[in-house]
């Protein structure tokens, strides 16, 4: 915009101040000589004048007024309701042809001259509202007098607080009533229309028993209009219904679908507890306001009477629980999820609301373990009433003052954010022992959200956050934190905080056990960190490294020695040879070495690493175990099993029941479980896998991934042993575990029905056989495509099922396509091998000894 | 996460628009111009009459929200999108109109910048358009948002990622520069007189 133009705007803009007397002389005083310009300003005065000089209107105040005979059309029989709102008459409309009973709603709006086209574009919207659980939106438009009005469908029936009381339906058929509501409001959801004043007295229900919602939009309306008009409908708060109100509505937030979830939410707890969740503040509004905002809603399980606690308790609490959170990013996402959830219940199935609770489970084992683990020296620690949470709360001490310490200048506050968290956490958790490491983290995202306005502070707590919930093995919850802190970061052109939120997610979806997803974030990371941070900054290094681990994975592991290669640089370069962080990105390069078969340099490398290991922290870390371990299972791969078998049992011993060492000391079982198999003691490697699992079980209740590898692994024994029935078990197990905690597209399921496979082979069910290895090959390829990694295996497998089965065409298109699978691979050269070997055991049943001699012999290259 | 569908283009440039590429808004044009010009075309004849911009913009919202491509929370950004779409409708036809037969095929357009609503000539319709394109792109963006798609201030606020009470200023100053130069300024001293 011009300069002059800019002027010219100010002058009209002050001049419109004005009274009409005293403008030409402040024109003149302003424009000082310059006649154009006061030109423009006058003859943008005069086009002003001729719009109506809207802003100059006033709003005179409403005033009660008697009952008028008729509305156009409709003959008003009598008064239905009076609100905050307007008036609502009960009316007919009688044109001679039909006659349709209504209930028309007079807003009480200021006279706002805007009025008109708004009550027409909205009621087109609401209108398009089509749904026999909705009361429909007959008519609407501005009164002759200026006030907008609606007019409605006449509903018969009682509000649904009244008719569950009067009909004595009890908490299932409460429940059932309700999960309809719930359907009708995700209805006018997904048709853009928020309700924003959902009430037991807008949820009506019909003597047929079907629910029928009142005055959809019509809030919004409303406050539209109050906000265009300036009428004082919006600023006394009597048009809102606090008792129902979400807190970002109560705040002046801005609303989505979610404000509908609490208040229905709200409704659905008066209609189980008998009363809402904040109840006692009748005439203090102000406090009322901040219960809703800050405070949690008390369990509905406490507030209801006797008999009727017993059924809230637990998944009732926890689904009012979810409905309830004040942010409304952690509540469901939808009146349909809140809807399907109480069905779940109804179902006895297991609701979503208490599927983070594989905490509790943690939150079991590590009160067991607390006393042993309080080794880290936080803020959190002179806090811990001793038990329970501690071990917990150490651990996010330590994410989230890694975070400070990367956050400088904000370290100071967040600390303070985490003393005021534990302080309000640990002595209901020390007295009850009730409050899990979940609830805590709850609690904590409950203050982060107080944050909004600091954002600076928000995002690293959001993050800390974030990589707890992936150490609780609550993956989608860490992604979901994750995002929001990157959003964050994202807003505020935080290009290194965006990188490092990058690299978390990344982090996350690998130990989630999506790869090919953690791949794509981290490469977006890598050159974003490169540009923020300099490329040869520690934090570069740590993506490097994982991309390396996330290509371990994936099998790729050419390109995980690239990246491992580069991040171990970048460390040496930067921190020296000796420093934890270089040693761990010295050990990544050793286990690539091993897997692409580099035996020796492997050697040397891990050699190296754990020479180096004690000067950089005590001799009895967690690192130097895992820095062993490398080593062992290096060792018992070159042949070596005594050495190796003596690193694991060192290992075994040395590290104590703690969970900080959980990691390692199973590891290390596992690889003596490995090494016993060998020696044919499977008996005791079955002791000691039993042991793994069972021990992972009580850490991390009965879905991680973790417990799926151990069930295969047991399984394996079993498999071997000859034992099929115990080893069927253990597969289906671990499909199972694997199906729910990473999905049935994970390598690992697809793994675990290969062998469950083997054993209906091994039975002589070939059909059964086939069948499970082709839904297994089906879900990879729906998973990551024709190239997905372990493809040529299980075509391999299923070739071999169709050797026994003499399906021998089959066979050999199926082996073709497995070689032509692992071509694609760089090391794969083990899956190669048993191809050929399928290869030559098919053209020996198939009567063709010199295509098998000469597959044999391309096997042993 | 509220937000799109991101796989769809209309999706992108939103996001895109969110963050104050203002070029995204040009890029999504020609998506919703065709769906108006459908949905006109389908007014004009059904209802043989006048043809209501705000009402068309929000159908085509409608449309375009039951197919997913728009959310909620987009509604605001899609109905600024739409608006300059609308405006980009209501003057092909009137130049169409002038150049066949002098407007005889002409059907009403009416718009609802106040209370008054504007019964548009094809010649009106021209002028108005020209008339914005010399408003400040802000101002012309808060003109289009009222006129064609009747968002109130705080919708338009949303979009512009400023207060209400900035876009209403705005509006009052579009509006008299949009009547200044539509009604003459020949006028003006009669007028203030």
């Amino acid at each position: 915009m011009s300069a002059e133009r800019t002027r010219v705007e100010a002058v009209f803009e002050a001049a419109l101040q004005l009274p009409a007397g005293g403008r030409d002389e402040f024109i003149e005083r302003a424009c000082s000589g310059n006649a154009a310009m006061a030109r423009s300003v006058r003859s943008l005065l005069a086009a002003h004048a001729l719009t109506g000089g809207l802003l100059d209107a006033t709003t005179p105040a409403p005033q009660a007024e008697p009952l008028p005979d008729r509305f156009g059309p409709y003959r008003v029989l009598g008064v239905l309701g009076r609100g905050g709102m307007g008036v609502v008459y009960d009316a007919e409309r009688d044109d001679g042809q039909f006659r349709r009973r209504v209930a028309i709603k007079i807003l009480r709006a200021g006279s706002d001259p805007e009025l008109k086209q708004r009550v027409l574009t909205e009621r087109q919207i609401l209108a398009a509202l089509d749904h026999p659980g909705i009361a429909r939106l007959l008519d609407g438009g501005v009164t002759a007098d200026g006030r907008p009005f609606l007019v409605m469908e006449h509903v018969e029936g009682l509000p649904i607080d009244v008719y569950s009381e009067r009909m004595r339906l009890d908490v299932r058929q409460r429940l059932v009533l309700f999960c309809e509501v719930a359907r009708v409001v995700d209805y006018a959801h997904r048709n853009l229309v928020v309700h924003r004043d959902l009430k037991p007295s807008n949820i009506m229900v019909t003597p047929d028993g079907r629910v029928k919602l009142l005055d959809f939009g019509v809030a919004k309306l409303l406050h539209g209009w109050a906000a265009a008009s300036g009428s004082p409908v919006t600023r006394d708060r009597s048009a809102l219904t606090p008792e129902y109100a979400s807190p970002e509505q109560l705040r002046g937030d801005v609303l989505t679908t979610t404000t509908d979830v609490y208040s229905l939410g709200v409704v659905l707890y008066e209609l189980l507890a008998g009363q809402r969740p904040f109840q006692g503040y009748e005439g203090a509004a102000a406090r009322h306001a901040e219960a809703i905002c800050t405070a949690e809603p008390p369990r509905a399980s406490g507030q209801a009477p006797a008999p009727r606690a017993r059924v809230l308790r637990g998944d009732l609490d926890a689904i009012l629980d979810m409905a309830l959170r004040p942010e409304p990013g952690m509540r469901y996402g939808s009146a349909e999820l809140l809807a399907q959830d109480i069905e779940r219940y109804l179902a006895l199935r297991r609701v979503r609301a208490r599927q983070g609770s594989r905490a509790y489970a943690f939150g079991k084992l590590i009160r067991r373990h607390a006393r042993t683990a309080l080794v880290v020296a936080t803020v959190a620690l002179s806090l811990a009433g001793g038990t329970g949470v501690a071990l917990w709360q150490a651990r996010l001490a330590r994410a989230a003052q890694a975070e400070a310490e990367r956050a400088g200048a904000e370290s100071a506050r967040i600390t303070d954010f985490l003393v005021e968290l534990f302080e309000a956490g640990v002595p209901e958790a020390s007295l009850s022992g009730a409050v899990t490491a979940r609830d805590l983290v709850d609690r904590g995202l409950r203050r982060i959200d107080l944050l909004h306005d600091q954002p600076a502070l928000q995002a690293p707590l959001l993050a800390a956050l974030g990589r707890v919930l992936a150490s609780l093995a609550e993956y989608a919850d860490a992604e979901h934190l994750t995002q929001r802190a990157l959003t964050l970061y994202e807003a505020r052109h935080d290009e290194a905080g965006v990188g490092r939120t990058l690299a978390q997610l990344g982090t996350v979806r690998r130990l989630r056990g999506d790869y090919a997803d953690a791949r794509t974030v981290l490469l977006r990371a890598l050159p974003i960190q490169q540009v923020a941070l300099g490329a040869d900054h520690p934090e570069v290094a740590s993506t490097l490294g994982q991309l390396a681990s996330v290509a371990i994975y994936l099998g790729e592991f050419d390109d995980a020695g690239v990246h491992a290669a580069e991040g171990l640089a970048i460390h040496q370069a930067a921190l020296g040879d000796s420093h934890r962080l270089t040693l761990n990105s010295m050990r990544l390069l050793g286990q690539v070495q091993r897997l692409r078969g580099q035996h020796e340099e492997a050697e040397a490398t891990l050699r190296n690493v754990v020479a180096r290991r004690p000067a950089a922290i005590g001799s009895t870390s967690p690192e130097l175990h895992e820095d062993r371990l490398q080593l062992a299972q290096l060792l018992a791969l070159r042949g070596a099993s005594d050495e190796a078998a003596d690193i694991f049992r060192d290992v075994i011993a040395r590290t104590g029941p703690a969970t900080e060492d959980f990691a390692v000391r199973t590891a290390a079982r596992n690889g003596l479980a490995t090494l016993l198999v060998r020696s044919g003691d499977l008996a005791a490697a079955e002791q000691l896998l039993r042991l793994v699992h069972n021990e992972r079980q009580a850490l991390y209740g009965p879905e991680h991934p973790a417990l799926a590898r151990s069930a295969t692994a047991l399984g394996n024994v079993l498999l071997r042993g000859g034992r099929l029935a115990e080893a069927e078990t253990a597969f289906r197990e671990g499909a199972r575990v694997y199906r729910a905690s990473v999905g049935e597209r994970h390598l690992g399921y697809a793994n675990a029905m290969a062998q469950l496979a083997a054993i209906e082979a091994q039975r002589g069910r070939h059909a059964t056989a086939d069948s499970i290895l082709a839904h297994a090959i089906a879900l990879r390829v729906a998973g990551e495509g024709s190239t997905a990694h372990g493809l040529a295996d299980l075509l391999r497998r299923r070739a071999e099922v169709a050797v026994a089965a003499g399906r021998f065409d089959f066979a050999e298109s199926l082996l073709a396509e497995a070689l032509a699978n692992a071509a694609g691979r760089s090391y794969s050269p083990g899956v190669t091998q048993e191809i050929h070997d399928t290869y030559a055991a098919l053209y020996r049943a198939w009567g063709r000894p010199g295509d098998a001699d000469r597959h044999a012999a391309l096997g042993r290259h | 996460m509220t937000g799109l569908r991101p796989d769809t283009e209309v999706a992108q440039l939103l996001a895109a628009l969110r963050q104050g590429e203002s070029s995204a808004l040009e890029e999504l044009l020609p998506h919703v111009y065709e769906e108006l010009r459908a949905l006109a075309r389908a007014q004009v004849r059904g209802r043989g009459g006048t043809l209501q911009a705000t009402a068309l913009v929000h159908e085509a919202y409608m449309k375009l929200a039951r197919a997913g491509a728009v959310v909620a929370g987009d509604r605001s950004h899609f109905l600024a999108i739409a608006a300059r779409a609308m405006r980009q409708v209501v003057v092909d036809r009137a130049r169409a109109a002038l150049s066949q037969k002098r407007g005889g095929g002409w059907q009403a357009v009416t718009l609802q910048p106040d209370s008054v609503s504007l019964e548009l000539r094809p010649e009106d319709a021209i002028a108005l358009d020209r008339a914005l394109e010399g408003l400040e792109p802000r101002q012309r963006l808060i003109v289009e948002c009222r006129y064609f798609a009747g968002l109130d201030d705080a919708e338009i606020a949303t979009v512009l990622g400023v207060t209400d009470r900035t876009v209403r200023r705005e509006w009052v100053k579009a509006r008299a520069w949009l009547y200044a130069e539509l009604y003459g300024s020949a006028d003006a001293d009669e007028v203030q007189a």
